[in-house]
């Protein structure tokens, strides 16, 4: 539970000090902006091992293949530092940059479920004889 | 991994802001232009190695 008022905490602490030299120096309120975006980041990553090991174990409670789940979180984390990317230059206006890196993202999420594709496509040729 | 890193990053640009101020208005503007150069050097460098230790904790949480 401490967990979400430490994030909150320096959330706004970021907000503020960010907000403040937003008027004198604006390339320091981004690196602010950045800098606290990076340390909220890395102190929630250290929970989600425990998420993944849950899950690991329900699919292998499950019998399913457990590389379906690691393409997913691939596919996560790919997405997760492009939104990163990608909201950190919206906020300061740069939208442009931010497509740009959201179509990277999109394009390598693509390319990392095209074998289960093939997969899905020689199980339906299969049954289908 | 904590607050101080914000606090030092924000705090360098609370200085150089300062400075700069200070220097534009005894007419030095190159030295100021300098200053915050420096400063915005200095702070680049520290983001980029905790962005850089980001991305490796990424990479070794989700597997990539």
């Amino acid at each position: 539970m401490t967990d979400v008022f430490i994030c909150v905490s320096l959330c706004v602490i970021t907000l503020v000090l960010s907000l403040f030299l937003k008027q004198y120096k604006a390339e320091y309120a981004l690196i602010t902006s950045l800098a606290g975006c990076a340390v909220i980041a890395l102190y929630l990553l250290g929970n989600f091992n425990d998420i993944k090991y849950q899950l690991e174990n329900l699919l292998k409670v499950g019998q399913i293949d457990t590389n379906v789940l690691k393409i997913s979180f691939k596919s996560l984390g790919i997405c997760y530092i492009t939104a990163f990317a990608s909201s950190f230059c919206k906020d300061f206006g740069f939208t442009s940059l931010a497509a740009k890196v959201e179509l990277c993202g999109r394009i390598t999420v693509v390319m990392l479920s095209l074998p289960l594709i093939q997969s899905i496509t020689e199980t339906a040729l299969e049954l289908i004889g | 991994m904590d607050v101080n890193f914000i606090f030092q990053v924000a705090g360098i640009g609370i200085i150089v802001a300062v400075l700069n101020q200070l220097l534009v208005r005894s007419g030095r503007e190159d030295q100021a232009m300098l200053t915050t150069l420096a400063g915005l050097i200095v702070v680049l460098l520290m983001v980029v190695t905790e962005i850089g230790n980001l991305f490796e904790t990424v990479k070794s949480v989700f597997g990539l």
